[in-house]
């Protein structure tokens, strides 16, 4: 039996952001991602292939899942379009579907199954066939075409399916499984109480309450006399400093809890605070009260170095020119600067440069261009590590610059870029393709021959 | 680089082999300028051959995509093996071309369309 599970992350993305999950089908319930209670349930249900099927995939799924081995099945990776029907997507999955029966499953859902439990599904089978959630919210199989649904069994035992729709929905789907359904899944960790979930590397305080059921992640810090639960969730990466108090809450990944903070009924990511009962948020500005535990990133040191030698020679080779062609253009009047606010990363980080503009075509101008002078005021900033030599176009503070920029994770910017360097239009397709191709692919070699290209066209184009 | 092609239900494939780099976009880009030029205005790219691509491969997949369009016609992809299909998907070129797992799937679309 083969499996398409279908993703269509628009309609999940307010869970982008909940925690340290990049993508909404890694959002967490009891620390194991959603999208792995369905890998599960096909698996129990004896699935040997599954097919994930993304809209918008960004790698962190696959990242995870990778072949699948560890589920003892084959998972492979599709895309679909944003307009596309669930007979679409099968369609274009053709060679994945031949051999029937075939389960799709179109969403993002909880499917409440019991991993001890034998699932006899549809006996009319084989067929392709369509799981979805019947407004009872049972989890139903239909063998017609999923608009008909003209013949649905139901699996047997019954199946209850929940969908993740708002933050309280996941809430509530978390607190049936951590009070009710423990025992129906493998959940990561090992148990150390009874109701208490413990995983990897967790310290504990000698004075620290646990009241289960509990479940906590790998790599948590319990510190002094802190209490927690009953009915909590602690993600993995989080600190709960001494004398807090965690109740009837989720602290998602990556959180710092602070010393004596009361915490009930919420839903805690970051310095994010959601009441559970109204869906209101908060944003906490103090960080020692509440924060986001970043993880510290490796620094690639000898990329930065290599970027500070470029940039050291360049501005080497540049000083004097610089100093003749700009005091010439200053005297004739003709250089201006303007003052630009520019991002800097997809997670919103934006910074000020001041950029020559105003350029008239006249022959000190077009020397400037064409020794590339015109950048010689940003080396600076590769010192700093704000730029990058070479690296992705400069993209303006704009809201339609930063809806661009957050859809493009791994965006560095550089003071030369890959558009220029392929000589491409910065407004076509073409040039946002060398952009993200180039910045997934980035190393010496590349960056070198980007930056001869660069230069070379400014010199052969501008004069 | 090499270019196959062939013609099913009035439908033109091209099922390329080899890498799809800069050095190939020329060849590609003139067979694609031929093909048009003959009025054939729907295509299916067959990539399960194409062992790299590049930004080069990808940006004339996409200019040949702008041409077909201006004349009401499309090119639909087949045969993503895992590498093409990462690059496809982290240069968001998926949500542009419609893909397909086989060839025959491909040119079938254009009837069920």
């Amino acid at each position: 039996m083969n499996s398409l599970i279908i993703i269509r992350e628009k309609h999940y993305s307010w869970l982008r952001g909940l925690g340290s999950a990049d993508h909404p089908a890694m959002v967490t319930i009891c620390n194991k991602p959603i999208l792995e209670y369905m890998v599960d349930f096909i698996v129990l249900v004896g699935g040997k292939k599954i097919r994930l099927v993304f809209e918008e995939p960004d790698g962190s799924v696959e990242a995870y899942f990778g072949n699948g081995e560890r589920w003892g099945v084959e998972i492979e990776y599709g895309n679909a379009q944003a307009d596309d029907t669930i007979a679409r997507v099968v369609e274009k999955n053709s060679s994945f579907g031949e051999q029937a029966p075939l389960i799709v499953i179109d969403g993002l859902l909880f499917i409440h199954y019991d991993k001890n439990a034998r699932y006899e599904i549809n006996p009319e089978g084989p067929g392709t066939g369509f799981l979805y959630n019947s407004e009872s919210g049972s989890i139903s199989y239909s063998t017609a075409d999923a608009a008909e649904r003209s013949t649905l069994v139901e699996f047997t035992p019954n199946l209850q399916v929940s969908t993740p729709s708002k933050i309280v929905n996941l809430f509530r789907i978390t607190m049936q499984v951590l009070r009710e359904e423990q025992h129906r899944y493998v959940i990561p960790g090992y148990g150390a109480d009874k109701g208490v979930i413990l995983g990897r590397n967790v310290e504990i305080g000698k004075e620290v309450k646990i009241h289960g059921p509990v479940v906590v992640g790998s790599n948590v810090r319990l510190l002094g006399s802190a209490v927690i639960g009953p009915n909590v969730v602690i993600g993995n990466n989080v600190i709960v400093d001494d004398g807090a108090e965690v109740r009837e809450s989720l602290v998602m990944a990556d959180t710092y809890i602070g010393r004596r903070l009361y915490i009930s009924a919420k839903m805690v990511a970051g310095s994010k605070v959601v009441s559970v009962s109204n869906n209101a948020s908060i944003e906490v500005s103090d960080e020692f009260l509440l924060s986001p535990l970043k993880r510290s990133l490796p620094i690639n040191i000898v990329r930065y170095l290599i970027n500070v030698c470029g940039a050291f020679l360049l501005a080497l080779l540049q000083l004097i020119p610089f100093c003749i062609f700009f005091t010439l253009g200053w005297l004739k009047g003709d250089l201006r600067f303007n003052k630009s606010r520019f991002l800097l990363s997809s997670d919103g980080q934006t910074k000020i440069f001041r950029t020559p503009s105003g350029f008239r075509t006249g022959a000190i101008d077009r020397i400037i261009r064409s020794l590339s002078l015109d950048r010689f005021a940003l080396l600076k900033e590769v010192f700093s590590g704000k730029l990058q030599l070479v690296g992705n176009r400069l993209i303006p503070d704009t809201a339609e610059g930063r809806e661009f920029v957050k859809d493009f994770s791994g965006y560095s910017p550089g003071i030369f870029n890959y558009t220029e360097a392929d000589r491409l239009d910065p407004g076509a397709a073409e040039s946002e393709i060398a952009e993200r191709f180039y910045s997934a692919n980035r190393g010496f070699l590349t960056e070198s021959k980007s930056l001869m290209k660069a230069l070379m066209n400014n010199l052969l184009y501008n004069t | 680089m090499k270019i196959r092609i062939d013609e099913m239900n009035g439908i033109r494939t091209l099922a390329l082999a080899g890498r799809f780099d800069a050095s190939a976009t020329g060849g590609f880009k003139d067979t694609f300028k031929g093909l048009l030029q003959e009025g054939a205005a729907n295509y299916v790219v067959d990539l399960q051959k194409v062992d790299y691509i590049d930004s080069g491969g990808l940006g004339s997949l996409v200019s040949a995509l702008r041409q077909t369009r201006s004349v009401d016609g499309d090119i639909r992809i087949s045969g993503l093996s895992g590498k093409v299909r990462s690059v496809f998907e982290l240069t968001r070129l998926h949500r542009i071309f419609e893909i397909f797992d086989d060839e025959l799937q491909a040119v079938k679309s254009y009837r069920t369309n």
